[in-house]
């Protein structure tokens, strides 16, 4: 296990963040991390790289615990934050160099991992210039550039595409998995469900300080299994409308986002629905019936969306 | 030392506020010099019983540097503390007499305070009553090879010994020296600032996920903070010193120490400000409404002594007052000693300052 929380609880005064949260990672995975804002995500990742205290519990990284060798764990660590934090006043070698030396490099050895961190990313080309005249995309990979100039073996990603265009957004995703194929163990913190979804091999879904599921896509999507999606567009709906087919037997569960409304059932219930819609003047655009996607787990299991909470 | 370099780089590309720290205090130690060119004399009171050739050539000799009004003996008290004049120098019937017979022939001398410019007559008056006694022995009472002494001693000595002891030089390093105290007090606004970047940017928490601790980070971010000082400080000695030619008293190293010193305070000040403010916005404003009524209530731009007394008593709590009463007393020829007490003062400031931001910033960090 590169990865072993046991019984964590951390507690900001009344408030608990992580609630007797237990967890393993083994080495070599692309762990994803889901959760709504306030789940626990964040805390958990700053417990895991020592900047906050915990209350009670045991965290080991590399088989150590934190408490007792931090530094040592640290440089095996990379971060990639959720903000771009790199200055614009330096080049982008300069800032690679900065993290390269925070890890502990010099040398040639810090002159070979900056070339290739910067390689990696496809900036080398660009390496003098400054990132205020860098894209969305470029920023992000330069963010990624400075986690993993020491080659860590484990790699945390929080939300590392948020606001980027499509292609940048592929290049970070096969970046992440040509890491994993070399050897380093990562963490993916996302509220792109399909990017989890696509690269991940264990995903957790935490929520009010808690794992409430755990598991490969496969096995999280077995959780529930037989139930069926709806998905309907309408001109307008109103509240008692959305309130009425809660009432209508098997829907666990209803999102509605935009004009779209889209019911969790645990059997088919698209008659019902129909007629009720139609029995309340609702103009029906489009239907579309799905078999549950991992957002669709998301939903049923948590009881929130995550993608509005995100933006 | 990874932070130390990167911070260096940085400076640099802060063209704007190094200039600004330097430049700053030079335009107003030139208008300081320029405009004292021509220095306004002050009043004092020459009050002569003896009447003689020696007492008229005195006054003729200390009419460069004061104006001397006519005041009456009973009226010299409350001319002193009314502040018309600045110095009384009262001459007793038959003090020459006295002093040609090699006896005891002194005048009489009142000021209210030891103000630069009282203590440049005093000592003018000592040298010259001392080397008028130095004649009188050797010309043993002999009157007129008394007088050719004298008027030798002031052809070769007189002129010369009062330039030298004129306070103007003083008075112009001591306020030039107010503008560099306050040029220093900026470094707190570029302190603060990058400090507050690195907070803003969320570096701060990404390099606490490097193996640095938030003391290392600390430390050296405040030894660059440091380093910058330093230049700052050795710059402005220079300028004041050679190009400016300003007296500052008999010890450059003294001056230093001293403005090293509150340097730190100006540092330590200013990672406090970072640990409160939540934007570099923020922190840039605080610094300015800071720094410059500090500057004022401590003297950099005017003697605090012509502040109403309540307000030079906020002052004893202000750094700034205590950097410049250090610089002044070596300037006016103090050794180092004499601003241990100031120095310490400055130092506490600076210890108080950074355990509080320190304490702050752990508390963030948690």
């Amino acid at each position: 296990m590169i990865i072993d929380v046991s019984n964590l609880v951390k507690r900001y005064n009344d408030f608990l963040a992580i609630d007797h949260m237990s967890l393993q990672i083994k080495d070599g995975e692309i762990f994803g991390l889901l959760g709504p804002n306030g789940a626990g995500k964040t805390t958990l990742t700053k417990t895991l790289l020592g900047l906050c205290k915990y209350d009670s519990g045991s965290i080991k990284l590399f088989g150590s615990e934190l408490i007792e060798s931090e530094k040592k764990i640290k440089e095996r660590i990379g971060l990639v934050p959720q903000d771009i934090a790199i200055y614009d006043e330096l080049t982008a070698i300069e800032n690679v160099q900065l993290f390269g030396k925070l890890y502990g490099l010099s040398g040639s050895q810090l002159k070979a991992g900056v070339k290739e961190a910067l390689e990696f990313t496809g900036l080398y080309k660009l390496k003098d210039k400054s990132p205020s005249q860098f894209s969305g995309g470029m920023k992000r990979r330069l963010n990624i550039a400075c986690a993993i100039v020491h080659k860590p073996d484990l790699l945390i990603m929080d939300e590392p595409t948020v606001g980027i265009d499509p292609q940048s957004r592929n290049y970070i995703l096969e970046s992440v998995n040509k890491l994993n194929k070399q050897g380093c163990t990562i963490i993916y913190i996302s509220h792109y469900m399909e990017e989890v979804a696509a690269i991940c091999s264990q995903i957790a879904i935490v929520d009010k300080g808690r794992i409430i599921a755990q598991g490969t896509k496969e096995e999280l999507a077995k959780l529930i299994e037989g139930d069926q999606v709806l998905l309907i567009t309408v001109q307008s709906v109103d509240f008692s409308t959305i309130e009425k087919l809660e009432k209508v037997p098997m829907v666990k569960d209803i999102t509605l986002n935009h004009n779209q409304i889209r019911i969790i059932s645990s059997d088919s219930v698209i008659n019902q629905v129909m007629n009720l819609l139609i029995s309340n003047d609702v103009q029906i655009n489009k239907i579309v019936t799905n078999s549950p996607s991992l957002e669709d787990v998301f939903l049923t299991l948590t009881g929130r969306a995550l993608r509005e909470e995100s933006n | 030392m990874a932070v130390f370099a990167n911070n260096l780089k940085r400076f640099l590309k802060h063209k704007f506020s190094l200039i600004f720290m330097i430049a700053f205090p030079i335009i107003f130690i030139a208008i300081q010099f320029s405009s004292s060119s021509n220095p306004i004399k002050p009043d004092a009171a020459f009050i002569d019983y003896d009447q003689t050739p020696f007492t008229h050539s005195l006054k003729k000799a200390l009419q460069n540097k004061v104006n001397f009004i006519d005041v009456n003996k009973k009226s010299i008290q409350n001319k002193l503390i009314s502040g018309d004049i600045i110095y009384a120098i009262v001459i007793n019937k038959g003090m020459t007499e006295s002093l040609i017979k090699n006896q005891d022939g002194h005048i009489l001398t009142y000021h209210t305070q030891e103000s630069n410019l009282s203590s440049g007559i005093k000592t003018f008056l000592k040298s010259y009553m001392d080397n008028a006694q130095v004649i009188a022995k050797s010309t043993e009472g002999d009157k007129s090879a008394f007088y050719q002494g004298i008027e030798k001693y002031q052809q070769s000595h007189s002129l010369l010994s009062l330039e030298k002891i004129s306070t103007k030089g003083l008075n112009n390093s001591v306020n030039s020296i107010g503008f560099v105290i306050y040029g220093l007090f900026l470094i707190m606004n570029i302190t603060s600032k990058l400090i507050i970047e690195d907070k803003e940017k969320g570096l701060f928490t990404r390099f606490l996920t490097t193996p640095m601790t938030l003391k290392n980070y600390n430390f050296q971010n405040i030894l660059s903070y440091f380093l910058l000082g330093n230049i700052q400080v050795i710059l402005l000695i220079i300028i004041l010193r050679y190009s400016f030619h300003a007296d500052l008293g008999p010890s450059l190293l003294n001056i230093y120490l001293v403005l090293i010193v509150f340097s730190v305070v100006s540092i330590s000040i200013g990672t406090l400000i970072s640990s409160f403010c939540k934007s570099s916005k923020q922190a840039n404003s605080l610094s300015l409404l800071i720094s410059t009524p500090v500057a004022m209530l401590g003297g950099c731009f005017w003697p605090i002594e012509i502040m109403p007394r309540f307000l030079q008593k906020i002052g004893d709590f202000l750094p700034t007052t205590w950097g410049i009463s250090a610089v002044r007393k070596l300037i006016y020829g103090n050794d180092f000693n004499h601003v241990i007490l100031d120095v310490s003062i400055l130092l506490a400031f600076a210890i108080v300052f950074f355990l509080l931001s320190s304490w702050r910033r752990q508390d963030i960090a948690q």
